[in-house]
């Protein structure tokens, strides 16, 4: 029995590899910096009937989107005597996808001609087509964002390789280009998926792997089970809330019921805002991963590996109709700011039972910033950035600076890389925001600015971002972090941007983007004397903050303190 | 004569090649606190003539371990106005456990403080927007030096490809500041991406001034020793460069170790006549595993250390946490599970009675019977096996001890297997047909257990395994890296007569620094390559000769084909950098000794598998030249066990090394 054990163990670590190396081949050989730098792409192995059985570690987003997405197509196609050069094809996110950027394909593992599992994977594709280069926020049905993808049984040979869909799919997509590179790489990755899962069948068998599938997800279970078990039981209410739709001003508020029983969690969303007209909609798929990756977050087992058995402990009721459950045909682009504030508003219930545990809330947005310019007889420019922020601080943590929000984990492009690509732009800055952290016995982490000087005409920006009107809120008396702004230099002009716009820029403005800070955790009159002199001496804060904050320390003393 | 000494963490090896090419070997053990003694104490113990030695090459930790203790010199930075937070800001990316919400980024050795902006700019084609201002730059220079700083890296905004103010910077503190160490990024790594590029020159500015201070106390006393040579030092491409140029180039010996290893098992597996090869080293806390086709190693441009991106050649390998000190363990979920974490030389594993209880993997490879008590270390270091059945009676796994131990063996080897995989199968490579090359203390007793899981059928285990990273530094070829940034669209002009020319006087002008005489090296020539638009590049190697662009473009396509399992014909194809190497080939005649042993046959019972067995042990001097022995059996030598197991035989080759394949 535990030798067996000990091959279900092994046969578990070889599926993350495979999930991983898969991971590492779509990064390589992508051509979008969007998923070769930024990352924004996951990979999994997935049982016979999409369950995922590993994910490489990449976005957590995309954690079980997979296989929502698996079911969504399940429900709609007749699978039955599906073969080696098959696939499933969609980008739907009212059927499992998450927004129309995001191209799911899957592919059979076929041993022997029997069907043992799939590979899948998710990228993020730079354009989709839809009203608007970058993205359209003035969109107010999933149509205006792009091409609908429904889930589709597809013939790999004969569809894709400058076949009929490809060929369609591609015809409506402005960066055709780099879109079929990206294409191809999610190919070449599942590709490897499956040869790796066929060669060890070679070595112990389709049985055993499929027993080993099986034996995985229960062991994800377990250890998340066991992971909840620590947390008391009972009932607590949380919420948070996104700035407004697009050009409103009302916040929209996610609202959550945290029940623990006993190793399980209820997670009910009902008293969450409705569903709105524009982009800021959260689809299923992402709210779901979104509560999911919220309670991984704050486990003290953080090695659980990501599987489907990690949900199943885990009861979520989200409303129908709501601002994280959408009906068919409302736009998603910006899906993330709601997912962001499902993780802030279960963190919140939780911090009522475990505050030691749970963080102060960190910038929690990603900021999607795009810079166009039609261009007459040569193809369209897309510069496009998805930026993080600070990181909320916690119990014995002071929060990273400028980092990728918890549902990311996207790679920033290198600034040289940047303006090799673009003529059309330069970076003045890339920088640290001074006393953007909340103050705190542990302090946040800094949000970041980026100047970008643009420096030909026709050039079209295009964003949305979050917590530019109500900050993240600090935890345990710690306070809360500066907001993030939008502004436009032209000449001595100074143009200040709401939380998410489209703008016509002129040749010689600077956009200055900043992304604000994560909160504080505690009392801030306890922070270590020492670790206030070392952030005033590093710049972190300036006196004048510390004055504010910190009264209990005196400003000119710092050489004694340390 | 030549002689290599290598540092490790627990001991010092050192490998004596006589005139006659005869070898001796020598083991004592490291002196953390003064590093350089333990070299001059293997020196003594040897009885090694340095007046007499010709060539003295040397592996050491220094580098890495004053990188990873965060022990080098004080260090600041000169940035680009505006970009002072390159490194704060990082890559912006989580990597390791993506789902924390207390992630905390890798950070190299440098203090936010101690980064001033200077107002220039250089645009993407290299043309100066703003000039340098010195003036403003000093008094940011004079900021540093009010702080304490002693090393200063300068990394501009695309300096790789104008690296003109960089010069002017790095010339100013030269006149004004000549005690003071400074490092250009233009020089370390002229490569573009600013993160990696600055990470790479802040970590040689740190790094740098001790390695310098090292090496030149080390040259003096073996110098007083009477050795009048050059001392080399080995680098993590498997090369070596003249202690001269350590210094200038620090980030080149991190993780070098290893690299020396594989150019021994390179060497092994020539004199056999074995021509495609991967390499296992087992050691006490990690197993770096390596492929060469051809052996031919393959190189890679960066390295990460400590979470940090080093951007300089290093041999291509895998690395697991699966070494003699790796603990097992039961997970919450109730798998069992094998490092990374590791009881390391100090406590170290339960049986060497040093104070650990937890279970490793060498109380494993104890109580499963394959290493015996007595005989461990060559009889010099008895281990406990009352200890080593303790700790394993503490993993919560049913069945009897050696069942406990023989699971943890298992997944130890399920883990090697796994690094094998990462640099075979993952690159394109079916390594069936390859050899194993197994050496490290324990790379022995599991090579053909891991050879077993991925389908190999032959294992090669050198002479005296436990050393081998000693003696590669006997055999490693002289090699020098340079890299030139190119970024241009693939042409004829890409690799034409005039950047030929260019290559060689780069490597003509790097080989006069070094001493290198006319003749007595060869260059080849490299290109980093990718489609217009794609992120990452290939490394084509070739010889130092003027190629077309469809010459190059073909080989391209079938290398892209190859590891990413399509090409895309049509699209254009970028030059990133262009690459030069100078080779220095070693070529002594070295033959290891061959003793015959004194043929004592035992049995004992062993655990091995799922079964419980009965075996052979004996000493591997008992099998001569031509002979061959059936598994199961365990042949013991003073620096390693190997592990025959069921169904494989292992003969012993004319060279002395041992052969095992499976029937």
């Amino acid at each position: 029995m535990e030798q067996d054990n000990t091959q279900l163990a092994i046969l578990a670590n070889a599926f993350h590899a495979i999930a991983d190396e898969m991971g590492a081949i779509l990064v390589r050989s992508a051509f979008s910096t969007i998923v070769r730098e930024a990352r924004d792409c996951s990979t999994a192995l997935l049982d016979a009937k999409g369950n995922v059985i590993a994910q490489a570690e990449m976005i957590p987003v995309h954690n079980g989107g997979l296989s929502e997405a698996f079911r969504g197509s399940a429900a709609q196609l007749d699978l039955s005597g599906i073969g080696p050069d098959e696939a499933i094809f969609l980008n739907d996110p009212y059927a499992g996808g998450q927004h129309l950027n995001d191209f799911i394909v899957f592919q059979p593992i076929m041993v022997e001609g029997e069907l043992i599992g799939w590979a899948g994977n998710t990228a993020h594709h730079l354009d989709v087509g839809g009203g608007g280069a970058g993205i359209n926020i003035d969109a107010d049905e999933l149509i205006q964002e792009g091409i609908i993808i429904p889930p589709l049984r597809v013939q790999v040979s004969r569809d894709f390789h400058g076949g009929p869909l490809e060929r369609l799919i591609f015809a409506n997509v402005r960066t055709a280009e780099l879109g079929r590179g990206d294409f191809y790489a999610q190919l070449a990755a599942n590709r490897v998926g499956i040869e790796r899962v066929q060669e060890l069948a070679g070595r112990v068998g389709a049985r055993a792997i499929k027993d080993a599938m099986a034996k995985t997800l229960l062991y994800a279970e377990r250890r998340m089970r066991a992971a909840i078990s620590t947390i008391p039981n009972g009932s607590w209410t949380g919420s948070a809330c996104i700035d407004a739709d697009v050009r409103g001003n009302e916040p929209l508020e996610v609202r959550v019921t945290v029940t623990v029983n006993d190793g399980t969690i209820g997670l009910d969303f009902t008293g969450t805002a409705p569903q709105v007209a524009s982009m800021f909609n959260s689809s299923k798929a992402s709210s779901l991963a979104s509560a999911s990756s919220a309670i991984r977050s704050i486990l003290a087992d953080k090695d659980i590996p990501a599987n489907d058995g990690c949900n199943r402990p885990l009861d979520i009721h989200m409303p129908v109709g709501s601002l994280i459950n959408p009906e068919p045909g409302r736009p998603v682009r910006a899906r993330i700011e709601a997912s962001y504030r499902i993780v802030d508003a279960i963190h919140a219930a939780l911090a009522q039972v475990i505050p030691d545990r749970v963080p102060a809330q960190g910038y929690n947005s990603t900021t999607g910033l795009y810079l166009t310019q039609k261009r007459e007889h040569a193809p369209m420019r897309i510069y496009g950035d998805v930026l993080g922020g600070g990181y909320g601080a916690a119990k014995g943590y002071d929060g990273a600076h400028a980092l990728a929000g918890i549902l990311s984990s996207s790679r920033n492009t290198p600034i040289e890389a940047i303006e090799q690509i673009h003529p059309h732009i330069r970076m003045r800055h890339y920088k640290l925001v001074q006393d953007s952290g909340g103050a705190g016995e542990f302090r946040g982490g800094l949000g970041f600015s980026r100047g970008i000087e643009v420096l030909e005409d026709n050039v079209v920006l295009s964003y949305y971002s979050d917590h530019f009107v109500y900050p993240p809120r600090g935890a345990n008396g710690g306070r809360d972090a500066s907001l993030g702004s939008l502004t436009i230099l032209r000449g001595d002009e100074v143009i200040k941007l709401p939380t998410t716009d489209l703008v016509h820029l002129q040749k010689g403005d600077v956009v200055v983007l900043t992304v604000g800070g994560g909160a504080g955790w505690g009392d801030p009159s306890r922070r270590a004397a020492s670790a206030i002199v070392d952030d005033l001496a590093d710049g972190i804060v300036s006196g004048e903050f510390v004055k504010t904050n910190y009264p209990h320390f005196p400003v000119g003393s710092g050489d004694k303190a340390a | 004569m030549r002689v290599g000494v290598e540092i490790g963490g627990t001991f010092t090896d050192l490998v004596w090649m006589r005139e006659d090419g005869t070898v001796t070997t020598g083991k004592v053990p490291s002196t953390p606190l003064q590093v350089e003694q333990a070299v001059l104490d293997a020196i003594v113990a040897a009885g090694v003539p340095l007046d007499r030695i010709g060539h003295f090459s040397h592996g050491s930790t220094i580098a890495t371990n004053s990188l990873l203790t965060q022990c080098g010199a004080m260090t600041g930075l000169l940035t680009t106005e505006g970009f002072r937070d390159v490194v704060e800001i990082g890559t912006h990316d989580r990597f390791g456990n993506i789902y924390t919400s207390f992630y905390n980024k890798p950070r190299p050795p440098l203090r936010r403080r101690d980064v001033r902006e200077i107002a220039e700019r250089v645009d993407g084609a290299g043309n100066v927007l703003t000039p340098l201002d010195e003036e403003q730059a000093w008094s940011e220079i004079q900021a540093l030096l009010d702080e304490g700083v002693r090393s200063i890296a300068i990394c501009l905004l695309h300096s790789y490809r104008a690296p003109q103010h960089e010069r002017q910077l790095r010339d100013l503190i030269r006149r004004r500041a000549p005690h003071v160490d400074v490092f250009t990024s233009h020089e370390v790594s002229p490569e573009f991406r600013e993160y990696e590029r600055t990470v790479t020159t802040v970590v040689n500015a740190f790094v740098g001034p001790m390695v310098k201070g090292y090496v030149d106390r080390l040259g003096n006393r073996l110098r007083e020793g009477g050795y009048d040579g050059t001392l080399r030092i080995i680098q993590s491409n498997g090369g070596i460069m003249p202690a001269s140029a350590a210094g200038e180039n620090a980030v080149r010996m991190l993780l070098s170790g290893p690299a020396a290893g594989i150019r021994a098992a390179i060497w092994f597996a020539q004199r056999n006549g074995i021509s495609d090869i991967l390499t296992l080293d087992m050691g006490g806390t990690s197993t770096d595993v390596a492929i060469a086709k051809n052996l031919d190693a393959r190189i890679v441009p960066e390295l990460i250390v400590d979470g940090l991106p080093i951007r300089t050649t290093a041999l291509d390998m895998a690395t697991v946490g699966a070494g003699g000190g790796s603990i097992a363990s039961i997970d919450p979920g109730g798998f069992l599970n094998v490092g990374p974490a590791s009881a390391g030389a100090f406590p170290g594993p339960a049986c060497y009675g040093r104070g650990g209880d937890l279970p490793t993997v060498t109380d494993a490879q104890l109580v499963a019977g394959l290493l015996r008590p007595q005989r461990f270390f060559g009889g010099q270091m008895e281990l406990s096996m009352d200890r080593a059945r303790d700790a394993l009676g503490k993993l919560e796994l049913s069945g009897g001890l050696e069942e406990r131990a023989d699971a943890v063996l298992r997944m130890v080897n399920s883990n090697m297997a796994a690094a094998v995989r990462l640099v075979s199968t993952a690159r394109g490579i079916d390594p069936r047909e390859f050899t194993l090359v197994a050496y490290g203390g324990g790379g022995p007793l599991h090579g053909a257990m891991v050879a077993d899981e991925v389908g190999m059928r032959k294992v090669l285990i050198p002479w005296s395994p436990g050393i081998s990273s000693a003696f590669g530094l006997l055999v490693a070829d002289l090699i020098v890296d340079v890299v030139q940034a190119r970024i241009e669209l693939l042409s004829d002009e890409s690799l034409n007569f005039d950047s030929i020319e260019e290559l060689k006087a780069l490597c003509v002008t790097e080989a006069e620094k070094l001493d290198l005489a006319e003749g007595t090296y060869e260059v080849q020539a490299g290109l980093d390559l990718r489609y217009a638009g794609q992120g990452y590049e290939l490394t084509l190697w070739r010889d130092m000769k003027a190629a077309t662009a469809r010459e190059i473009n073909d080989v391209f396509q079938t290398e892209h084909k190859a590891r990413y399992g399509y090409a895309r014909g049509n699209l254009p194809v970028q030059v990133v950098n262009l690459r030069a190497r100078i080779i220095q080939k070693s070529r002594s005649k070295i033959e290891t000794p061959v003793r015959a042993g004194d043929g004592v046959r035992e049995a004992a019972v062993i655990r091995l598998a799922g079964k419980t067995i009965p075996a052979t042990f004996m000493s591997r001097s008992s099998l001569l030249p031509g002979q061959s022995v059936g598994g199961p059996v365990v042949l013991e030598e003073p620096t390693s066990t190997t592990v025959v197991p069921e169904g494989w035989c292992v003969s012993c080759l004319e060279s002395g090394d041992l052969l095992l394949e499976k029937l």
